[in-house]
C-alpha cells in the first residue's frame, strides 16, 4: 500500500483554522516538537523537564495565535520565536534579568568536565552552553540558530543592539574557550 | 538573512570566529530527533475545549428567542389577565418600549432581572 504524502504545514494550519481540526494540530505538533524541544533544551541549559514545560506552553500559545500566523514566514521560525518568548517570560517571572551583570548559570557538572570525550559535538555544545548566562544563551541562539539579524534579536530580547552585541561577544568568548578542541580539529 | 557584520572590525572578528559559527550551524542542523513519547498527547490535553459550531449556536439562539417570547407572554398575563392571549405578548413588548421611552431607573430593574435570567438560561443551554 503506498504511503500518502504528509500534508504541508499550510494545509494543516488551514484545517485547524477552518474547523478547529484537532488531528491537524496534533500533526503539526508531532512534526515540530523535536525542533522546539531541542531549542528550549539549549536555551534552558539542558533542563529537560523545564524545556518540555515551555514547549507545551509554546504549542498552546501557537494554537491560540494561529490566526495571526502569516504564511510569508516559515511555521517553524514562527514557533521558534514563540518558544524563545516563552523562555524569556519564564525568566522574567523569576526575575532573572537579561542584563550584562547577570551571573552565569553554570552547572559545573555539565560544564567543566574536561576529561569527557570530545567526539560528540552535541554533548560538547551542551556543556559549553551551560556556562553561558541566560542573556548570552538567548543572544547566540537567536543570531546563530534562528538566523536573526542583530536588530531582530535585540527587539525580541527587548534590549538595545549594543547590549545584544555585548552578549554575543561575551558568549562567543566563553564558547571558544570551551570548544577550543573543535577549532583545532577543524 | 543575517546582518552580523555592520563594520570592518565586526567583519574581521567574524572571520576569526568562522570556525565557531560553522560549529554552531552544524550543531543546529545536527540536533537529534527527540521521540514524541506522549508529548503531542499532553499538548492536546492542554488545549481549550473545542469550539461550538454554527448549527448548535443557532439552535441555542432559537431557544433563547422562544424563552423570551414565553416570558413576555407570562408577563402580559400577569399585567392584564382579562386580555386575549394573542394580544398579551404584543402588549408586553409595547410596555417594554414605553418603559424605555419613559426611562426611569426604578422601572428598569424588573426588565433587567428578566434579561439576566434570559442570559443565564441561554448560557446554560449553550453549554449543554
Amino acid at each position: 500500500m503506498p504511503i500518502a504524502a504528509e500534508p504541508a504545514d499550510a494545509t494543516l494550519i488551514a484545517r485547524v483554522l477552518a474547523g478547529d481540526d484537532r488531528m491537524a494540530f496534533a500533526a503539526l505538533v508531532r512534526r515540530h516538537q523535536s525542533a522546539v524541544r531541542s531549542l528550549l533544551r539549549r536555551l534552558t541549559g539542558g533542563q529537560h523537564a523545564l524545556a518540555d514545560d515551555l514547549a507545551q506552553e509554546t504549542f498552546l500559545q501557537a494554537y491560540r495565535k494561529l490566526a495571526q500566523f502569516r504564511a510569508d514566514a516559515r511555521f517553524s521560525t514562527w514557533l521558534h520565536r514563540i518558544a524563545t518568548n516563552a523562555w524569556l517570560q519564564h525568566l522574567r517571572a523569576r526575575r532573572i534579568e537579561l542584563s550584562l551583570d547577570d551571573v552565569p548559570a553554570v552547572d559545573e557538572g555539565l560544564a567543566a568536565d574536561d576529561e569527557a570525550p570530545r567526539a560528540d559535538l552535541q554533548l560538547d555544545m551542551n556543556r559549553a552552553f551551560a556556562v553561558l548566562s541566560p542573556a548570552e544563551r538567548a543572544a547566540i541562539v537567536q543570531c546563530y540558530h534562528l538566523d536573526m539579524s542583530h536588530e531582530e534579536a535585540a527587539a525580541a530580547l527587548g534590549c538595545p543592539v549594543g547590549t545584544l552585541k555585548s552578549h554575543i561577544s561575551r558568549g562567543k568568548q566563553k564558547l571558544k574557550a570551551r570548544l577550543r578542541a573543535w577549532e583545532l580539529a577543524s | 538573512m543575517n546582518s552580523h557584520s555592520d563594520s570592518r572590525a565586526d567583519t574581521h572578528r567574524d572571520d576569526e570566529d568562522a570556525w565557531l559559527r560553522q560549529l554552531l550551524r552544524e550543531d543546529g542542523e545536527q540536533a537529534p530527533h527527540l521521540d514524541d513519547a506522549g508529548f503531542t498527547m499532553q499538548v492536546l490535553q492542554t488545549l481549550p475545549p473545542p469550539r461550538d459550531h454554527g448549527p448548535d449556536w443557532i439552535g441555542g439562539l432559537v431557544m433563547i428567542g422562544m424563552l423570551g417570547f414565553a416570558l413576555l407572554f407570562v408577563t402580559g398575563l400577569l399585567v392584564h389577565p382579562a386580555d386575549h392571549a394573542a394580544e398579551l405578548a404584543g402588549h408586553a413588548v409595547r410596555q417594554l418600549f414605553a418603559h424605555l421611552l419613559d426611562f426611569r431607573l426604578d422601572q428598569l430593574w424588573p426588565w433587567l432581572g428578566m434579561l439576566l435570567a434570559l442570559g443565564f438560561t441561554g448560557t446554560a443551554l449553550l453549554d449543554d
